[in-house]
């Protein structure tokens, strides 16, 4: 989970969504006014549970949870008319973090041609196949999309992308390169909270997409440089950095400051007929000192369309090559139920278990690190998953 | 009510809830001064989904018609072959991820014949059964 700086108060973010969803309730006329500028936004409401009583995947626990998943976006973009630049602010604000308000996206981009696009700006990353909408929930089915894959705590970057885009017939295609950075981030992974001076990352994404399917493959080289713990967070009661820096002795580390990552996915989904396919692939490897291991992430989904209704099947992993302060590793099923209320509402049900590897001091996306360190009781190996959400877009 | 009588009165309630679509047909259309005589499908598809800004190398502005219109139904399932939640999933995923704004719209058929008439830039889509000389068809979908 990152917590970015906010460049707006809790009021303010109130003040500046209410009103601008006030103003385009009020103002219907709006979406066949001048085209120059245009306000769009997004709502999701999401209740999460699982039956654990330890912290799960950054917060959830056996009590119904509103904040976690829920989330208000609102996006601004001004073209002068027949210009090929645009300008894009994208304000969004996280149940999880508040509703303090960040630029998700604010950026300039400049489009010559339909072929080439230029963007300089703050832009989401795009490592996996819905990175760069996770938080637009009615384009893709689930609630949450697979936590093993997009449990990534860095979400956007200020930097610049290029891309080249195409079409042989019915096929079109895009390469899309992109650099940028962000400092003084937080973040927190098994029950810890690291501070990162420096973030940087750097990648190409290749795409092929008829009108059934999508192929896309990407690579990305990312750094952190200046990581430090920062805090133990409130799952590690009993834990002091002593005891930490003993465990990871144990295991044959010694975590430095410095984090080198190269990352590559590959995913593909494909519609026929009423059905849906979806699968993803992502593999990190690590710089040796590095405290997270090598690891490798994948999911597959198979979906139903029956007019307005849409069940699915989703089966996803995260395993780890070798030993690390913290084994994450940890396997799941969900089943899910989209409902499409109107083109612009839908709505989705799903339930899940997820299931720990074997390995001894596994803690899966537990809140916390081992109990073999930090002494508290023994983790469940299975934790059950209830995910209901409404999601909307205007 | 016997057993008969329900089926003719089930079969009657369900007729009457199907909606009846009156078009004879969609008519994609342009100024009649634009150098555009025939378009193909796909063309029309690929600028309607925001991919090109181009048909036949000739640059156009697609208009659309308002939500819930049952002739935008229409062309988007016969031409673009998406259904209107797909449409929205798909915009919503372009908007916010800044690869495209969908096409402005207008409230009706007159409404898009007396733009399309006014500007040799522009192309729309109509009833066909409304096509007059303002205008001229460069597609026609059934």
């Amino acid at each position: 989970m990152m917590k970015q700086s906010a460049f707006l108060s809790k009021p303010d973010t109130i003040t500046a969504l209410l009103g601008g969803i006030l103003f385009l309730i009020l103002s219907p006329q709006l979406a066949q006014a001048e085209r120059a500028l245009r306000t769009n936004g997004f709502i999701t409401a999401t209740f999460s549970q699982v039956d654990s009583e330890v912290p799960f995947m950054g917060g959830l626990n056996d009590e119904i949870n509103f904040s976690q998943g829920s989330l208000i976006g609102l996006q601004t973009t001004f073209q002068p008319s027949e210009d090929p630049i645009e300008f894009v602010v994208q304000l969004l604000a996280l149940g999880k973090e508040q509703w303090e308000v960040d630029a998700e996206w604010a950026y300039v981009a400049y489009r010559p041609t339909d072929a080439w696009e230029l963007k300089l700006g703050r832009y989401r990353i795009p490592f996996f196949h819905v990175s760069e909408f996770l938080h637009v929930g009615i384009a893709y089915p689930w609630v949450r999309p697979p936590e093993e894959i997009h449990f990534v705590p860095f979400t956007a970057l200020n930097g610049a992308s290029v891309k080249r885009s195409g079409h042989f017939g019915d096929l079109e295609m895009a390469v899309q390169m992109y650099s940028g950075e962000l400092k003084d981030l937080n973040t927190q992974i098994a029950g810890l909270t690291l501070t990162t001076d420096r973030f940087e990352s750097h990648g190409i994404v290749l795409s092929a997409e008829t009108d059934s399917t999508n192929v896309r493959a990407s690579f990305h080289k990312i750094q952190k440089i200046g990581i430090t713990i920062n805090s133990l967070a409130a799952a590690n009661p009993n834990l002091d950095f002593a005891s930490l820096l003993a465990f990871a002795g144990s295991q044959g580390l010694n975590p430095g400051d410095f984090e080198d990552v190269d990352a590559i996915t590959f995913s593909v989904l494909h519609r026929r007929d009423n059905f849906e396919f979806r699968g993803e692939w992502a593999e990190e490897d690590f710089n040796e000192n590095a405290p997270l291991p090598d690891a490798y992430a994948y999911y597959v989904m198979l979906g139903y369309y029956m007019g307005n209704f849409m069940p699915h099947l989703t089966y996803s992993a995260y395993d780890t090559k070798e030993k690390g302060l913290a084994n994450l590793g940890q396997e799941s099923i969900i089943a899910g139920l989209r409902v499409n209320v109107n083109p612009a509402v839908a709505v989705k049900v799903e339930v899940g278990q997820m299931r720990l590897d074997d390995a001894v001091g596994t803690v899966g996306f537990y809140d916390t690190l081992p109990s073999s360190i930090t002494g508290t009781a023994i983790l469940d190996e299975e934790v059950n998953i209830f995910n209901a959400s409404i999601n909307m877009v205007f | 009510m016997n057993l008969r009588s329900l089926l003719l009165f089930m079969v009657y309630v369900f007729c009457a809830s199907v909606p009846v679509i009156a078009t004879a047909g969609v008519a994609v259309i342009v100024h009649p001064d634009t150098n555009i005589q025939e378009a193909d499908a796909d063309s029309i598809k690929r600028l309607y989904l925001g991919k090109t800004s181009k048909v036949l190398g000739i640059k156009l502005n697609p208009v659309d018609q308002a939500e819930g219109n049952a002739i935008r139904d229409e062309f988007y399932e016969k031409v673009v072959e998406k259904d209107a939640s797909q449409l929205k999933a798909y915009w919503a995923q372009l908007i916010f991820t800044g690869g495209g704004s969908p096409p402005s719209s207008v409230n009706n058929d007159n409404a898009v014949k007396q733009l399309v008439s006014s500007k040799t830039n522009a192309i729309g889509y109509i009833d066909s059964s409304l096509v007059d000389s303002s205008i001229k068809v460069v597609f026609i979908a059934n």
